[in-house]
């Protein structure tokens, strides 16, 4: 049985899979990545973590369109399968509950 | 954003990613990093884009996209372990193989770990110099003056550092120095000592690390002196030196400023102090006269980074004029040019070297040495792995069945030889660190075993012991990887036999051939040196001893010191002379003799000496008469030629006729006063008065060699008393003689000792073979015997078709060796002819080693009981 929890770099390339829609191609969620993040990121290291996740089950994948910028060729565009956003909303609901017991800011410590 | 027909992203990023992606992703991964490169192109720059899509397609090369191919599904290196275990137990099974193997190798890579040393040793010349690559010495062309095989002259006159500064503005420094011997007082003793006399230039061009104290100071000051390191410890001890006196030949007093680290001996010249060349009064007469013909300085220039100095050279025609003038009466004008320091240690051959130069063609040799002494361990090594292949054949037939890939076959191969590599790499470093002292003094050089540290050398020797396991190993690997695995099981290795024995026998005979080559050329260097060593030189060098002397008249004393000397019983004869028949330099034109109508001009050596001389060395004469006591005129302006100079001058007879404003009063017969590099030529002999101005030369005695003790006690009390300026240094002629030839001894030495190297490791490599060879056909000799074959019949079997081999070689190697060897002996005057008794002789030997390796293995085989060797499956 494959691992099934998602970690921190999974769950945002995960979550931009969602966000992007018909444009989650490897490239587009890299760039993407880096406006949102700040952090720069290599397209393999991207293309990696999908490919994994593929293997796990929480993405399927199809061939998109050609276009003229890519030199033809086609692209494979993402899209998150049922247990992916069971994953992701079990991460999410992790942090939720986590962040329910964590003492608000207000209050002081000794 | 447009596609521009010129712009694309790098084809070689593109090419690689097609090459090692998974096909499946090729179309998807190029995609998108076109795409981002179009973006990076309109953000920033074509050469940023460019240098992004290289991150990105090296971003690529994760395991999850790149072939199966390459990276298998199983752990490439579980097998290893397989191979590495396998491999050991081989190296343990057979231990006999693994021996030779071993061996061969060690010796092949410790000869070329030494080799190595020595030539970066050779390389690293003048390298404590900062600047050396900019460092020039001036030499000087004077076509029309061979002097000794050479018209080049390493010696400079004294205006020409200082005009090349003063005229040519890229010329950043020059400085005139030279060497003198002069004698320091330490105890109530007297020693000689090197000395540099420099202008104040020396240390704007030279590195010289400075312990203590300010040279500069101390070159400006006339009364200073600059000492190393070991000359300042010989002196003061452990104190510093700084400010004390030290006293130089009689009377001159001398204040330490400053002290250097010891001159290196990788560099052209050697020193232990240093003074203002002020203090040497012919710089000074020649530099207030501005004297362009009196060489008896070194200079060197400091040029420009990235100069041709060949710039300089033409610039400075405009010394002509001032070198014609300054030859106006010689036959010959003088150019300068240039010399790299760099290059001087190993492409320098100029009359008047500082210390005897190292010879680039010696290098070569070297290096040809070290590369076919490794192929010989490599041929080993691959023999004896294709012989043996049919051993392993099961386990490559087992290996493939289950599903081995071609290239794991051939990793296995490759490791185990890298297995007996690495071992024996260990081994030689070791070997290479014991022998090392007896190569430095074959060669009189001091390498240091700088191999740790020195990661050049280091990284350079890993690489080549990689290299050669991959080569040694690669052929037999590639072999037993292409066999089908059935044939491989039915132990039916090759498709032609034949073919494999071919190869096997090509490079036996390469290596014999190699070998008996290198055995021939060592007999034949023993015999020329042997041949230096007993020639008949026309005098009697045996028991004659000498003392140099220099800086001294010691004419006035001459017959006190000979009166003396001859008080002992053992002391036969003494002579002082200006030179002995060793290497006389002393060379001059002669103009004047009776019968010189047309101005003829000759060169002839010189030699002063006295009454005794040449029946000191029993030189004979042929005509005339010797000087005598009985002709007191002798003494001034009286000649005594040689054959070779009446013979010049074109006469007949010479008694009694003119020469150079004196006249000829006997003729010797031609010896040799010169190494054997050259033949004999034109010199005259005077006699050596009060008056002549040579206060350098030696005292030369003839001695029984009995009670050689009292002997030299009783030499060195008298000179001591007569003499006590002097230090007491006696030489015997036969050590300075051989002391001649000490570079082709050396070279003698090294050849000697690699050829047989070579000879012992073609050797051990047969003997592996032939005791394959025997083991293989065990049994077949087993049948023979019970057959009826005789042991001479199984003997003839199995020696026969090596000894053909060993027999070719020997044909191959005597036109090889008779080449090589006469172009060798071509550089002596006087050589050894090469007789075909040699190659009979080397050749014979050479089989007969070749037939006591194999006779042992075949007679053993033969002499061995068939019932044992049939039984066995």
């Amino acid at each position: 049985m494959k691992e099934t929890r998602l970690g921190e770099f999974e769950e945002i390339i995960l979550l931009l899979v969602g966000i992007l829609g018909e444009e989650a191609y490897a490239f587009k969620i890299a760039e993407e990545f880096e406006s949102q993040t700040g952090r720069a990121v290599s397209i393999g290291a991207v293309h990696s973590t999908l490919s994994r996740m593929g293997d796990k089950g929480f993405l399927k994948s199809k061939m998109g369109e050609p276009s003229a910028n890519r030199g033809g060729r086609r692209k494979r565009i993402y899209e998150i399968t049922a247990s992916g956003e069971a994953a992701l909303r079990k991460a999410k609901d992790l942090r939720l509950s986590l962040w329910s017991q964590y003492p608000g800011f207000s209050i002081k410590f000794g | 954003m447009s596609a521009q027909k010129d712009i694309h992203p790098p084809q070689l990023a593109t090419r690689l990613l097609q090459w090692l992606l998974k096909p499946e992703l090729a179309e998807e991964v190029l995609g998108d990093l076109e795409e981002k490169y179009w973006l990076q192109i309109d953000k920033t720059s074509k050469r940023k884009a460019d240098l992004n899509y290289w991150y990105q397609s090296l971003n690529y090369l994760r395991p999850f996209a790149i072939k199966r191919l390459l990276f298998t599904d199983l752990n490439p290196f579980f097998m290893f372990n397989s191979y590495f275990k396998i491999a050991w137990r081989n190296l343990f099974k057979q231990k006999l193989f693994s021996f030779i193997n071993v061996t061969g190798m060690s010796l092949g890579l410790c000869c070329f770990i030494l080799i190595a040393l020595y030539i970066q040793y050779e390389m690293s010349y003048e390298s404590q110099h900062e600047k050396a690559d900019r460092i020039y010495r001036l030499a000087q062309h004077q076509p029309g003056n061979e002097f000794r095989g050479t018209d080049r002259f390493a010696i400079a006159p004294v205006p020409i550092a200082p005009s090349l500064v003063e005229r040519f503005p890229e010329v950043e420094a020059a400085t005139t120095n030279t060497q003198l011997t002069d004698r320091f007082w330490l105890d109530g003793k007297i020693f000689y000592e090197q000395g540099l006399y420099a202008d104040t230039a020396l240390f704007d061009i030279f590195t010289y690390p400075i312990i203590e104290g300010d040279v500069q100071a101390a070159l400006r000051d006339k009364s200073s002196i600059i000492l190393t390191q070991s000359m300042a410890q010989k002196y003061f001890g452990k104190a510093s030196p700084i400010g004390k006196v030290i006293e130089m030949n009689p009377e001159r007093q001398l204040t330490v400023k400053a002290v250097i680290e010891d001159i290196p001996d990788n560099q052209h010249y050697d020193f232990s102090y240093i003074v203002s060349i002020e203090n040497y009064e012919e710089y000074v007469s020649d530099k207030k006269g501005w004297k362009w013909a009196n060489n008896s300085y070194s200079a060197y220039v400091l040029l420009p980074e990235g100069y041709d100095y060949h710039e300089l050279e033409k610039k400075m025609s405009v010394f002509d004029e001032d070198l014609k003038y300054a030859y106006r009466e010689l036959p010959f004008t003088a150019r300068f040019f240039l010399q790299p320091l760099k290059d001087i240690r190993l492409y320098s051959q100029l009359n008047f070297e500082r210390k005897p130069n190292g010879d680039i063609r010696y290098i070569y040799l070297a290096i040809s040495i070290a590369i076919i002494i490794l192929l010989l361990a490599l041929i080993n090594y691959m023999n004896l792995a294709t012989a043996r292949f049919r051993q392993r054949a099961r386990e490559v037939g087992v290996r493939k069945v289950l599903g081995a890939r071609r290239g794991q076959l051939v990793s296995q191969f490759l490791l185990e030889s890298l297995l007996i590599t690495i071992i024996s790499f260990g081994i030689a470093t070791g070997l290479a660190n014991l022998l090392l002292p007896l190569l430095n003094d074959l060669l009189g050089l001091t390498i240091p075993f700088e191999l740790i540290g020195n990661q050049m050398i280091l990284i350079g020797f890993l690489i080549a012991a990689l290299t050669f396991g991959a080569l040694s190993g690669l052929y037999p690997a590639l072999m037993s990887s292409a066999v089908s695995p059935v044939r491989a099981l039915k132990n039916k290795w090759f498709k032609h036999q034949k073919e494999s024995r071919f190869f096997r026998n090509t490079l036996i005979v390469g290596q014999f051939t190699a070998a008996i080559v290198l055995a021939i050329s060592s007999v034949l260097i023993y015999q020329q040196l042997q041949y230096i060593n007993t020639k008949k030189l026309g005098y009697n060098r045996d028991q004659v001893v000498y003392v140099p002397y220099r800086n001294q008249n010691i004419m006035a004393k001459a017959s006190t010191i000979r009166n003396e000397l001859l008080k002992h019983p053992n002391i036969e004869k003494v002579a002082i002379t200006s030179a002995l028949p060793l290497n006389t330099y002393n060379q001059g034109i002669v103009q004047e003799w009776e019968g010189n109508e047309d101005q003829r001009e000759v060169y002839v050596y010189r030699t002063r000496t006295d009454y005794h001389y040449l029946d000191l060395f029993e030189i004979p004469l042929v005509e005339g008469r010797n000087f005598s006591l009985d002709h007191p005129s002798d003494s001034m302006n009286t000649y005594i030629l040689n054959e070779a100079a009446v013979k010049a001058l074109g006469w007949e007879t010479a008694v009694g006729k003119s020469f150079r404003g004196g006249k000829v009063i006997g003729v010797v017969k031609n010896f040799h006063f010169q190494p054997l590099d050259f033949s004999i030529e034109p010199m005259f002999i005077t006699f050596y008065n009060e008056t002549t101005s040579y206060y350098y030369g030696q005292i030369a005695m003839k001695i029984n060699m009995d009670d050689w003790a009292s002997t030299t006690a009783h030499i060195q009390s008298t000179l001591g008393e007569i003499m006590p300026e002097i230090p007491f240094k006696l030489r015997y002629m036969d050590e300075s003689y051989a002391k001649l030839y000490a570079s082709e001894q050396r070279f003698g030495h090294f050849f000697n000792i690699f050829s047989l190297l070579a000879l012992f490791i073609a050797c051990i490599g047969l003997f592996g073979l032939v005791t394959h060879h025997i083991m293989q056909r065990t049994k077949e000799i087993g049948i023979r015997k019970v057959l009826g074959a005789t042991v001479f019949n199984i003997v003839n079997l199995v020696t026969k078709d090596f000894l053909k081999l060993v027999a070719l070689s020997a044909l191959l190697a005597v036109p090889l060796s008779w080449w090589g060897m006469n172009s060798w002996l071509e550089d002596f005057a006087y050589r050894i002819e090469i007789s075909w008794w040699v190659f009979a002789l080397v050749g014979g030997l050479a089989i007969a080693i070749a037939l006591a390796t194999i006779g042992l293995q075949s007679i053993k085989a033969a002499t061995a009981n068939p019932v044992d060797s049939i039984q066995s499956e």
